[in-house]
């Protein structure tokens, strides 16, 4: 019963449609349906569906169609949803303060029942003026602090909800603050730059003067000694904000592309190991070990990439989620026996059940025919001391 | 945790968290890995009123790989082996999606008992006994859903079914006449040995009169 009580985190957290409207389907929505967790990198395939891309490039390896609508897909249709993969991430913050906010909510409404109730019961008119006053009081005390701790981390992105529970007065200036960055950056970009202006090369991404943009990539980015000295003299503070803006177009430039998927049927042993050489991995088991575990990298790699930089795991992080998922698997196909004798004792009864309800089929016939029927057995490979029924049917086999 | 794990633990909590469906999965043990399902008789079909438990192992790979699912109340379906309890449905098989659950996968089960399939049986037998005469088959399957699913038991229209509470009458679970059996069993045959002859003859409503007394006869000597 241990790993019931175990909690992990599901749409059924939050109170039902009738209490809590649409949280429970909004949580819903935020999950991959085939693991069941909140997005991680995911990815939209030609049908429009969205799911993790570890969990979809794991399912079209066994089969290549759209789990949700059948309709056919492939890996080369894979592409990444930068936009929900921010929306996750906002709502892997907001969600244990959604939480928190549902669940006080749901136990104010409870007290308010009560209260009505018991005023209705005992027509008390002091203790009926004294409820309404008292209740929403603490409720806003408790609704605050959470906010203002969250704002110091992200102002952007709670923005929006505090202003809904209208609260005091020095809330508000934090979120008109916020609110007047917010406005500022996309007025910025609205307009056109001008020839003066310091623009990034959409190929090096380095800055370049927009007069001089076009020369520039015509020489294929390498006459850039003249924005260098440009960006020098216009100072680091311009760059370090842009940075965080381009980072995704920064990607595009960098030397990380997907790994190809491979049939491994037409390689030789040395191939293979090359390959696995090349990856950085370890070529320790034998020839399916090596298979599983340059396919799971592929997977594990290539979903890496969908994600957007800054979520991204390093090499060597990826290559421990390969160690754990190896392991993980050696320990489910094992279904270890470690005591043959005990093991056949424990079983005697279940053998003797199956032999016994083998045996009325064809009653009267030889005993060879129970043996046959009970062959399918995961028998252990047996000692010629175990005991019973367990010990003639191994022999047989033998 | 492992994602397998993870996964088994919500859907398991989203069944229990839906009354609607009034699907229910229980552990067996302490493994989370063999799970028993239950759900009641569709409405409207020879299984009304009935529980159907449903044996589910959760396999490796899960849920890239289907679940094994066996029915454990017995049943006469079609597609369900009456003997094992095994079940022929596609989704179970070929046609798995990762994206499917325990809870739809049950109610694909549920849906199953609604809308037999005889071209594709898992029990051959049943499946004839479907295509002779479906009325006679599903006075059976009702009879069956009584004594091994709880159900509410036939209207009491003709006399045959049970004499006492809780004596189960092996010529109707076998979806045969007691004329018939009585006949052969005048001959001097061992009554056990004529209602499986004739449930393998399938000696059922417009088929008796194509089967002769004497391909009986050969039948019970075999």
């Amino acid at each position: 019963m241990n790993f019931l009580s175990e909690d992990v985190p599901d749409p059924t957290d939050f109170p039902p449609q009738a209490i809590a409207p649409g949280l429970r389907t909004l949580d819903g929505s935020f999950r991959c349906d085939i693991c069941g967790e909140l997005y991680d990198g995911p990815v939209t395939i030609a049908c429009g569906h969205c799911f993790c891309s570890a969990c979809i490039r794991n399912c079209l390896l066994n089969k290549q169609e759209c789990p949700t609508c059948r309709k056919s897909a492939n890996e080369v249709h894979i592409r990444p949803n930068p936009v929900l993969e921010d929306v996750i991430s906002a709502w892997k913050e907001a969600r244990p303060f959604v939480l928190g906010l549902t669940k006080r909510e749901t136990e104010r409404v409870g007290e308010k029942e009560a209260s009505r109730k018991r005023k209705r019961s005992s027509e008390n008119p002091s203790s009926s003026s004294s409820i309404p006053g008292n209740t929403p009081g603490p409720s806003n005390r408790d609704i605050s602090s959470p906010t203002r701790t969250l704002k110091a981390k992200s102002p952007s992105k709670v923005v929006k909800k505090p202003r809904t529970k209208r609260e005091g007065n020095a809330e508000v200036n934090v979120i008109s603050s916020s609110e007047s960055e917010e406005d500022s950056k996309p007025q910025a970009l609205k307009f056109a730059p001008r020839a003066e202006d310091l623009v990034e090369c959409p190929l090096c991404t380095k800055k370049i003067v927009y007069r001089e943009l076009n020369g520039h990539m015509d020489n294929k980015c390498k006459n850039d000694s003249a924005a260098k000295s440009w960006s020098l003299l216009l100072g680091g503070s311009k760059n370090g904000q842009q940075k965080g803006k381009h980072k995704k177009k920064e990607s595009n430039s960098d030397d990380e592309y997907p790994l190809p998927l491979t049939t491994y049927n037409t390689l030789k042993d040395r191939q293979l190991k090359d390959m696995l050489v090349e990856q950085e991995l370890p070529i320790t088991g034998n020839r399916s070990n090596w298979e599983q575990r340059h396919r799971q990298w592929i997977v594990l790699y290539n979903s890496n990439l969908d994600k957007s930089k800054p979520n991204r795991k390093t090499k060597a992080d990826l290559r421990k989620d390969l160690k754990r998922w190896e392991t993980e698997n050696a320990k489910k196909k094992k279904t270890v026996i470690a005591d043959v004798k005990a093991y056949q004792k424990e079983q005697k009864m279940e053998f003797a059940k199956l032999v016994e309800a083998a045996r009325p089929k064809k009653a009267g016939e030889d005993a060879s025919v129970t043996i046959d029927t009970s062959s399918p057995l995961p028998l252990p490979t047996s000692s010629s001391t175990a005991p019973g029924d367990a010990t003639e049917i191994t022999s047989e086999d033998e | 945790m492992d994602a397998r794990l993870r996964r088994v633990n919500k859907e398991i909590s989203d069944c229990k968290n839906d009354k609607t469906s009034q699907i229910k999965i229980e552990l067996f043990d302490e493994s989370p890995f063999h799970l028993k399902g239950s759900f009641p008789g569709p409405e409207g079909t020879p299984y009304e009123g009935g529980l159907f438990e449903v044996d589910i192992v959760i396999p490796d790979s899960y849920p890239f790989q289907p679940v094994k699912m066996k029915f454990i109340t017995k049943v006469y379906h079609p597609n369900v082996s009456s003997a094992s309890g095994a079940i022929c449905l596609d989704i179970l098989k070929d046609a798995w999606s990762p994206v499917l659950t325990l809870k739809s996968t049950l109610i694909s089960l549920q849906s199953l008992l609604c809308s037999p399939e005889p071209n594709d049986p898992q029990d051959a037998e049943v499946a004839k006994h479907y295509m002779t005469s479906k009325s006679s088959f599903e006075e059976t399957a009702t009879y069956w859903t009584q004594i091994y699913a709880g159900g509410p038991g036939p209207k009491e229209k003709k006399g045959k079914g049970v004499g006492g509470k809780g004596v189960q009458d092996e010529v109707a679970i076998a979806g045969l006449e007691r004329a018939h059996v009585d006949r052969f069993e005048t001959l001097g045959f061992e009554r056990s040995k004529v209602i499986d002859a004739l449930r393998r003859l399938n000696y059922r409503g417009p088929n008796i009169a194509q089967i002769t007394d004497d391909r009986v006869v050969e039948e019970l000597l075999k």
